[in-house]
């Protein structure tokens, strides 16, 4: 018997992300400043101003790849300043003395194989879980404090879909960025007069619009009168919470945006491409901190099944994590991998190279390299190959931890939060900054 | 809070319910009755059975039933009693090295406690009330959709949203940030600008290109890649060069009814299909439309036609399925033969033909927003010198003051789902009207009217208008349960009336909705999550290791799931085909992958009866479900174990303990998962559960990644060479280990394969039915089951067990219980 297919042939009718075409408003909202409801929890040091004089502006790159990085390759041999380079450090040997590798470490409770990825900057438990909840990311944690700061309060970029490490406070997942020629297009190119126009109009309108929104919100709680109302709670603060992002992106539409030599990048469209695309972002990640455009930026660089463009390999990235031991399996994957270290080691040589007073970029940004996935093949989470680099700390090459013995990673973002300025030595399962790391 | 556990009865059966049961005045007296039935049975139960174990010395696994007091105000304490409940009635406890309580004392304690724990959710349920939740962001999509009549993407401008009970339209998941209001800002704006018309009016117009006649193709057809067959263009390859119809281009944005002429080329008795994708490809914007068969010959050519939203300059490509690229190339060189000297099948198109932008005058859109205004020119004064030759259309009003209020009424009703009464649309239309003051044009001013309903959080939530479900409610909980979208007129008018709570006429509208073609959201979103259907593309198989996998067939996996639930729902199959069905729903290429002969074509799926030698049959052996429990090198009991646990079984598997080594995969062929399980095993902490766990997980290990029945393992280093080809091109995975499906459940049953584990299965039906049940509500309400639900749904599965459990009478007897309608 013939079943009629579910779409039949004369009905199918597809639609398609024709958003992505920019047939709506030419000039994006840009992403707004974070609130400053919750900067009194932790004071900025020296207070915001602080933080925004040319000698001490502090940023922070965070970067996850998601198939983890081959242990025996990632993680060197010696311990501190004296290790010797494994085959993945090598290409960062123009930054040695610049960053800190670590091994030993993971955040504790966090499981769940590729689900980890959900907790890289929030350190949420048990991420696998059907119960689970995630918390606030590192990023926006900061933001929080300093978003306000400049024009794009944080940027969350991915090369890939939407997915991104960029965590609300209620743990609703911030959609990430992917293409490179929107974002440049938004941190960079002004719009006409009349777009410029029609922007605040639209902001106007958003706040507005927002502020009547809120006030129903209310009515619908009173005439409820449940004891449960957490969902029109959240609802309430969140459109009070916009309401004044939207003041604020008010005011810095009119401002004109900065100029860079450069011209926008071209996308990649080709997904496997991956490493390709991770560079446009790290372009990126340069420009805009060296506009001071902001001082936040997280990448996630998401699985691809297809086999990238790189010399010698011929299977897909994340069947390759899967190598189940098979040597060959393990030497493609090693390409790849090495590709993706290159990569940030040119990033870290730009930032370094960049002169910005006395000093340079890479002293003044801590960039966070690591994965979710201790190792990729058997898919758990502990030992996870991450390294910290720049943001002028005493870097001390590899530190290395018992296994079982590590304090959380949680307390390298206590680290680096405090070298944001923020004066805190909690955040999620943190117990205290990491001791072992120092300012410079 | 646990939000799982509210509900809320319509005010008079709360009353009834409560009036007989425990108002808090009222429950100290009712607990000192209490206390003597307890002791009679609870009490007497614990002490006979468990104390031993869960003393306050003991407490094994953290349990110490000499503190757990019968007092049921603490919702901690009462999900402690919920598990000793569950972990009784199911047999899990007593352990099974002790010996097993006489039947009657387990139903004399696990009664009490029934009616105990029945009795305190309920009445938590009741007076939180429906758990308000916001919409997902598909039922956004739709929602705004049907509300504007555009087919904008929408959805993918929206965060990913969380789950909570295995789907994403539960509450629990469904948080909102001022991230996600900015989107919403964003998203409505997209819609709106796609929906509120003002520009030229657009022509529609047929194009029909000859295929061989195109510019972009004649370097090709020159050098003889492509042949000119019967005025058609005719090809054999699958890669470069493609064909892409470029010059016949979409003349502007729009739905276009595209038609392919085609028909297969030297038909060599095999089936051809052909894949269609359609965009820009010159940006490397495209997306695949479908595959289609072709059949039929130079004279009676297969026409397929097909509806395409399509942007301007936008083309169509296709690509053949069935041939044997490989072995052509115009070199005639390295083995390969010419086109012109080919004799193996190719496809011929000979034209693509397209109608449109097809659209209706006034555009849908202006007729849901704008009613009978007139969509008309507007070109009146246009300024400076640069008048554009065509007129432009926009909405016009001879009264904008009275005309953008009426209009945004009757949208208020569409996009909130209920009467709305001026004083809640009094501020909206005041912003509009100052808007209008100010100088905005009427369009303009009526769109911040519009965008502010849908952001409003009576558009963007539900159960959020009133303490109890009211019919207005009911109308939605139907529609997003069996649509994932807004109710339409009828329901909205049905509950205008007051029956929806009517029995029958709940049956008729269930019966109408599962027959629309929007029920098609019910597949979609209820199967592809309870069996990840979602996650089809998460892996993709090692070519080396599954070099016969490809693209088609797993566009055919996903369909044969989904064919198979709807041919179960619409012709009332029982659920027990869940477990096991003498048909299956599939095509060629997966009956290539089941080794089933005599299925021909792949556009359609289609009943075929299992063949008695086959091991199909049943959710557990098809491909899709064996693919997203695989990783795509190889397969893990335990991932599978806990997989069917979890969504066959109903019940879930506690998380391993942090600190465990996972087991390392090894593909070398050296050693075998059971061989590397075997030591987990014998650790008992671990064999508790995983003794649980595995079994069921092991005798699906006779299915490969891509749902291949084996015998044994393929692996890429110990083995015999295997002598086959695909493509021209010898396999290079070898024989591996053999794989060893058997085992044994819990209860000492044992089984050699997956037929016998099935078997095994089949003999509880009941607990098959619980576990669709269970899951169809959490997934109609939209939110997590209280033990009452637990309790209802029972008995709602009690109701259809003379239907032998039929899948589309449980979603009726769902529909019309308490818990649906009034919780």
């Amino acid at each position: 018997m013939q079943i009629e297919p579910r779409i039949s042939m004369k009905q199918t009718s597809v639609t398609r992300r024709n958003f992505l075409r920019g047939t709506g408003v030419a000039l994006a909202l840009p992403i707004l400043d974070a609130n400053a409801t919750h900067a009194a929890d932790a004071k900025v040091k020296g207070k915001t101003e602080g933080n925004t004089g040319a000698g001490n502006k502090h940023r922070m790159i965070m970067i996850c790849t998601s198939l983890g990085m081959h242990p025996a390759y990632f993680f060197p041999e010696g311990t501190g300043d004296a290790f010797k380079a494994s085959p993945y450090l090598k290409p960062l040997n123009d930054a040695r003395g610049r960053y800190t590798v670590f091994s030993g470490m993971q955040h504790p409770r966090v499981d769940g194989g590729h689900s980890a990825e959900n907790s890289f900057l929030t350190a949420a438990p048990h991420p696998g879980r059907s119960s689970f909840k995630n918390t606030i990311s590192l990023d926006q944690y900061a933001a929080e404090r300093m978003g306000h700061l400049t024009r794009f309060g944080y940027l969350a970029l991915s090369t890939s879909y939407s997915r991104s490490l960029s965590w609300t406070r209620g743990g609703v997942e911030i959609p990430a960025e992917g293409k490179p020629s929107e974002v440049f297009a938004r941190l960079f190119l002004d719009g006409s007069e009349k777009e410029i126009k029609q922007q605040v109009a639209r902001l106007q309108d958003g706040q507005s619009i927002m502020d009547i929104v809120s006030k129903q919100a209310k009515d619908m709680q009173r005439k409820l009168g449940k004891t449960d109302q957490q969902t029109l709670d959240q609802y309430f603060n969140s459109v009070r919470e916009l309401e004044n992002r939207l003041i604020k992106a008010e005011q810095w539409t009119v401002k004109p945006k900065p100029q860079v030599k450069v011209g926008p990048p071209k996308d990649i469209d080709d997904k496997a491409d991956f490493i390709g695309r991770t560079n446009l972002m790290y372009d990126l990640a340069h420009l805009a901190i060296q506009t001071d455009s902001t001082r936040l930026i997280t990448l996630f660089v998401g699985a691809t099944n297809s086999p990238p463009p790189i010399k010698g390999v011929d299977q897909g990235w994340h069947n390759l994590s899967h190598h189940g031991k098979d040597p060959l399996k393990i030497e493609q994957l090693k390409l790849i991998e090495v590709a993706q270290m290159e990569a940030l080691g040119g990033l870290l040589k730009r930032l370094k190279d960049n002169k910005e007073g006395d000093s340079n970029l890479l002293d003044k940004t801590m960039v966070f390299f690591g994965s979710n996935l201790g190792d990729a093949s058997s898919h758990h989470n502990r030992n996870l190959p991450v390294l910290l680099a720049g943001g002028g700390f005493k870097h001390a090459g590899h530190i290395a931890f018992e296994a079982d013995k590590a304090p959380p990673l949680a307390n390298v973002f206590v680290s680096m939060l405090q070298r944001m300025g923020v004066e805190t030595d909690q955040f999620a399962s943190a117990t205290g900054r990491l001791s072992e790391l120092k300012p410079a | 809070m646990m939000r799982s556990q509210q509900i809320k009865l319509c005010a008079a059966t709360a009353c009834l319910l409560l009036g007989t049961l425990a108002m808090p005045s009222l429950v100290s007296g009712a607990e000192k009755v209490d206390a003597k039935t307890f002791d009679r049975s609870v009490a007497t139960f614990i002490e006979n059975h468990c104390i031993d174990c869960h003393a306050d010395a003991t407490q094994k696994g953290k349990l110490n039933l000499e503190a757990l007091k019968p007092t049921f105000g603490d919702p901690a304490t009462v999900d402690r009693w919920i598990k000793v409940y569950d972990k009784v009635t199911s047999g899990q406890m007593p352990p099974h090295d002790k010996p097993r309580p006489p039947a009657k004392d387990i139903t004399t304690a696990s009664d009490w406690l029934k009616a105990k724990l029945y009795d305190v959710t309920l009445a938590k349920q009741v007076a939180q009330g429906p758990t308000v939740r916001r919409l997902n962001r598909v039922e956004y999509e739709n929602t705004v959709h049907d509300l504007l009549g555009i087919e904008a993407e929408l959805k993918s401008m929206l965060p990913t949203d969380g789950q909570a009970h295995g789907f994403d339209n539960v509450a629990d998941g469904l948080s909102i940030s001022s991230v996600l209001m900015e989107k919403y800002l964003r998203a409505s704006s997209k819609a709106l600008d796609d929906a509120i018309f003002h520009g030229f009016k657009p022509q529609t117009t047929t194009r029909k290109t000859l295929i061989k006649d195109l510019k972009k193709l004649e370097g090709h057809i020159k050098e003889g890649t492509y042949l000119v067959r019967d005025d058609a263009v005719v090809w054999f390859n699958t890669g470069y060069p493609q064909m892409t119809a470029h010059g016949f281009d979409a003349p502007e944005a729009g739905r276009y009814r595209v038609r392919i002429e085609c028909w297969p080329y030297q038909p060599d008795g095999r089936s051809l299909a052909m894949s269609v994708y359609a965009g820009n490809f010159y940006q490397g914007d495209r997306f695949f439309v479908g595959y289609f068969d072709v059949k039929g010959s130079p004279d009676k050519p297969t026409i397929v036609e097909i509806d395409v939203t399509m942007q301007k300059r936008d083309t169509i490509r296709v690509i053949p399925y069935g041939v044997h690229g490989h072995k052509v190339h115009n070199s005639g060189k390295h083995g390969k033969v010419k086109p012109s000297e080919y004799k193996g099948m190719g496809l011929a198109v000979r034209s693509i033909e397209a109608v449109g932008p097809i659209h209706e005058w006034p555009t849908v859109s202006h007729k849901r927003l704008f009613g009978k205004l007139p969509l008309d020119n507007v070109d009146e004064g246009w300024p400076g010198g640069n008048r554009p030759k065509s007129p432009i259309y926009g909405v016009r009003s001879s009264d904008p003051k009275a005309d953008v209020t009426s209009a945004l009424q009757a949208f208020a009703r569409r996009a909130f789902r209920r009467p709305v009464d001026d004083k809640q649309l009094a501020p909206i239309i005041a912003l509009v009207q100052q808007r209008m003051a100010n100088g905005y044009e009427f369009e303009k001013a009526a769109r911040v009217g519009f965008q502010a309903m849908l952001c409003s959080p009576q558009f963007l939530t539900l159960n959020s208008a009133s303490a109890e479900l009211d019919d207005y409610a009911i109308a939605s909980r139907l529609s997003y349960f069996l649509w994932s979208t807004m109710p339409d007129d009828e329901l909205l008018k049905l509950a205008e009336a007051g029956k929806l709570r009517d029995a029958k006429v709940l049956r008729q509208q269930v019966e109408r909705m599962l027959n629309d073609a929007r029920s098609a959201a019910l597949t979609d979103n209820f199967v592809g999550q309870w069996l990840d259907l979602r996650l089809i593309e998460d892996t993709s198989p090692d070519s080396k290791l599954y070099p016969e996998f490809d693209h088609m067939l797993q566009w055919s996996m996903v369909r044969e799931t989904e064919q198979f639930f709807q041919t179960m729902l619409r012709d009332d199959l029982s659920v027990t085909n869940f477990i096991h069905s003498d048909f299956i729903t599939i095509n060629e290429s997966l009956a290539a992958l089941y080794g089933i002969k005599g299925v021909r074509g792949y556009n359609a799926m289609q009943r075929v009866k299992v063949p008695a030698d086959s091991h199909r049959g049943g959710v557990l052996t098809q491909a899709s479900v064996l693919k997203v429990t695989a990783n795509g090198t190889n397969t893990s009991p335990v991932l599978r174990g806990v997989w069917i646990l979890e969504n066959i079984f109903g019940s879930p598997v506690p998380p391993p303990p942090e600190a465990v080594p996972a087991v390392e995969p090894d593909i070398r062929g050296a050693t075998t998962i059971r061989e590397q399980l075997a030591k987990h095993r014998e650790v008992k902490s671990c064999n508790a559960c995983h003794r649980l766990i595995d079994p069921p997980g092991f005798a699906l290990e006779s299915f490969d990644v891509i749902g291949g029945w084996r015998t044994n393992y393929r692996s890429l280093g110990k083995g015999d060479r295997v002598e086959k080809e695909i493509e021209g091109r010898r396999v290079q995975y070898r024989v591996g280990p053999q794989a060893d499906p058997a085992d044994q459940l819990l209860d000492g049953s044992k089984f050699a394969d997956i037929d016998e584990l099935k078997k095994l299965l089949l003999q509880d039906k009941r607990q098959i039915a619980l576990c669709v049940a269970e899951k169809l509500m959490i997934y109609g309400r939209g939110s997590g089951l209280s033990f009452a639900d637990r309790v209802d749904i029972g008995r709602i599965v009690d109701q259809v067990a003379d239907k032998d459990f039929g899948l589309r009478s449980l979603i009726h007897e769902i529909v019309q219980s308490k818990a649906f309608l009034t919780r």
